[in-house]
């Protein structure tokens, strides 16, 4: 059953300029994408910013053709989405070119800066004391020259994922001063891990505006994702969402697709996500997400595509530590499946034994365990898979590659 | 299951080590005077973002397999230590390009490498390797430029720029412009990949060439294409002027295995000149 889901959606995908490309050249013909749908572009109010965008912005992060961010902005999209790290600074550049030649307020800009890598403590997810307002700023101005713009309107803090750096004080005076120059009009957060410590915090500064969020259907934390940002929403935090597409594919090889329009309608249900930035890098991506920009209603179909793809647990574990200090016998578990695989996925064999041997863990440390304490939000068989990658102990490093 | 897939991969590693010389020391060279720490956790595609956030989906598309960390200190300096492996020549070269600019300071490390206050950048075979002053002290020029040798050498990599790039005429090709898309070229996804290049003959314009696997996945990739502007079949060694509905004029070429073409040009005699020199290069 799943499997003919699965099948269908990839002939869907690779036929999608076969036997609909005819379709879609109709559409395209005339220089334009042809946005004439029945039903209007939905737009929601991105919080206390006051801006009125379509649920559907674009995520330009991969995209390096101009023609194809000028299409979106034909078709609907008002709301761009870079940073500065993208491309080495070379996605900011390719907006800026475009951009110089558009009406300054007929368009949305967001970009991201990250706050140095040395003032990152990355053992804790924080930022440390020496984290500086004035090179934060200077990032600001350098963003400011490749865009070729006086001012971008929303500006994030890149990737925090604890409070202590949402709060950080250093980082809070850069975002009001950055705030009162006009060179930003709104400030916010983005944030892949740790989203509902985040947000609260966003809530708790009295200076953030928006929260930009990882979130899809395949979120183990989802349930107390959406608690916060329904209460953040109400605070009047505008709330965009990210990584919709829960990574695009179900399998490390890629063979998998995940049916991306019900995991954006999916998402974009929840009235509090007020826009989300899909990243955008063909045509037929952007009709399909322009699509959902018009019409919301979720399928039949796709509902079983997606009921589908989220049993389907991912192949491997992504460090949400919900299992530390669940094992009575006090075992590594997230080590232990980071272990697993750096074995089948990496097929790095020594370095899963010298990640086991920091632990000095014996061969299936389990043997003498009747009842797994474990609960794991991916439903990993937790002793199943210690069992096994600790047997590389037993094998003599030497041995290895 | 997993156990005999386990054992399975045990026997095949233990049959690739023993037949080894020795055993692979890792990636990172001992430097004398320098002290190595190396970082135990590698990035795989699945980890990623973790590390570079969003910037990952670019590394993801030039079909990234690892990230391994390691970092250099002396007294004040320190310098950390980027290896992103990519799983080919043009992969790796593709991303590197992707965040080179024209102007920057090049160097002649690895096949290429460039190098700015407290940083260097330099690809060699499937790795695109950054380095960065990560201590209180900044390491200048030198110093990375020693690291960066060490390296280098001591992965032996086989340095040469990927061979599609001599299909493309040197003539007027504006400098360190050379770069690969590795998916959905022009916005099209049956076009994949594509190496495209600056020039500067009169006007500003690219010049790009697409490699198929046989002359008949060239035409069927190109019929698709003009299926989609509405144009006639194609048919190859001819020369054609095509109306893109989203990139404007684009004049394209088939020959063999390519598909080659200019686009951003609003000039026939000058784009079909650079089409005939591609011609000329397709043995």
């Amino acid at each position: 059953m799943k499997r003919s889901a699965l099948s269908r959606r990839n002939f869907i995908k690779t036929s999608v300029l076969g036997t609909s490309g005819a379709a879609f050249a109709t559409r395209a013909f005339g220089n334009t994408l042809d946005t004439s749908e029945d039903s209007p572009v939905i737009t929601r109010k991105l919080g206390k910013t006051g801006l009125e965008l379509p649920i559907v912005s674009m995520g330009v992060m991969r995209s390096d053709n101009p023609n194809l961010v000028k299409a979106a902005l034909k078709s609907g999209i008002v709301h761009l989405d870079t940073a500065q790290v993208y491309q080495g600074g070379n996605n900011e550049k390719m907006l800026g070119e475009l951009l110089k030649n558009y009406p300054r307020d007929s368009f949305i800009i967001s970009t991201k800066i990250k706050p140095e890598d040395s003032f990152i403590d990355r053992s804790r997810s924080e930022l440390t004391s020496e984290s500086s307002k004035e090179a934060f700023l200077k990032r600001l101005d350098d963003s400011l020259t490749s865009l070729q713009m006086d001012y971008v309107d929303i500006l994030y803090v890149h990737a925090l994922e604890s409070r202590q750096a949402v709060l950080h004080e250093q980082l809070l005076e850069a975002l009001t001063e950055a705030k009162k120059s006009g060179k930003v009009r709104f400030v916010g957060v983005s944030t892949h891990r740790n989203e509902p410590e985040v947000i609260q915090a966003v809530i708790d500064s009295n200076v953030y505006d928006v929260v930009l969020t990882a979130i899809n259907f395949k979120q183990s934390n989802y349930a107390e994702l959406k608690e916060k940002i329904a209460l953040a929403s109400e605070k009047g935090i505008g709330i965009v969402g990210m990584k919709t597409m829960a990574g695009a594919f179900l399998d490390r090889e890629r063979t998998q697709p995940i049916n991306c329009k019900a995991a954006l309608k999916w998402v974009l249900q929840d009235p509090n996500v007020h826009t989300t930035i899909p990243g955008i890098t063909s045509f037929d991506m952007l009709l399909e997400n322009i699509s959902v920009m018009h019409d919301l209603k979720l399928t039949e179909e796709e509902l079983n595509d997606l009921q589908t793809a989220g049993l389907q647990a991912g192949l491997y574990c992504d460090g949400c530590s919900d299992c530390l200090g669940s094992c009575k016998k006090g075992l590594p578990v997230h080590d232990i499946m980071r272990a697993y695989m750096y074995t089948y996925g990496y097929q790095s064999t020594i370095k899963a034994r010298d990640l086991l041997a920091d632990y000095n863990l014996k061969n299936n440390p389990c043997a003498d365990c009747n009842t797994c304490t474990v609960n794991c939000p991916k439903g990993f068989e937790i002793a199943e898979r210690i069992k096994d990658v600790t047997r590389l102990q037993d094998i003599p490093r030497e041995f290895l590659t | 299951m997993k156990t005999k897939i386990l054992f399975i991969l045990i026997c095949s590693i233990l049959f690739t080590a023993i037949g080894k010389s020795e055993a692979p020391a890792g990636l990172f060279p001992k430097i004398q005077g320098w002290t190595l720490k190396v970082e135990k956790m590698v990035y795989t595609p699945d980890n990623l973002w973790e590390l570079i956030n969003g910037a990952a989906e670019a590394f993801l598309s030039y079909d990234f397999q690892d990230l391994h960390l390691g970092e250099y200190s002396k007294e004040n300096v320190s310098v950390r230590a980027e290896l992103y492996r990519h799983s080919n020549l043009s992969n790796a070269f593709g991303i590197y390009t992707a965040e080179r600019m024209p102007d920057y300071s090049f160097i002649d490390i690895g096949i290429q490498g460039y190098a700015e206050p407290g940083i260097l950048h330099f690809f060699t075979g499937t790795f695109y390797i950054k380095l960065m002053t990560a201590g209180a002290e900044e390491a200048d020029e030198q110093t990375l430029k020693d690291i960066a040798i060490n390296i280098n050498n001591y992965l032996g990599m086989d340095n040469h720029w990927p061979r599609e790039l001599d299909l493309l005429p040197e003539e007027n090709r504006v400098k360190n412009t050379e770069s690969y898309i590795a998916e959905d070229f022009l916005g099209y996804s049956f076009f994949h990949s594509a190496f495209i290049a600056k020039y500067n003959d009169q006007d500003e314009f690219q010049v790009f060439i697409i490699t198929l696997n046989s002359s008949e996945d060239a035409r069927a990739v190109a019929k698709k294409y003009f299926d989609l502007i509405k144009c006639s079949d194609p048919v190859a060694d001819r020369k054609y002027t095509l109306n893109d509905p989203f990139n404007d004029t684009i004049y394209m070429g088939i020959k063999k295995n390519y598909l080659f073409g200019v686009v951003n040009l609003n000039n026939q005699e000058t784009a079909y000149k650079y089409l005939e020199k591609i011609e000329g290069k397709i043995n």
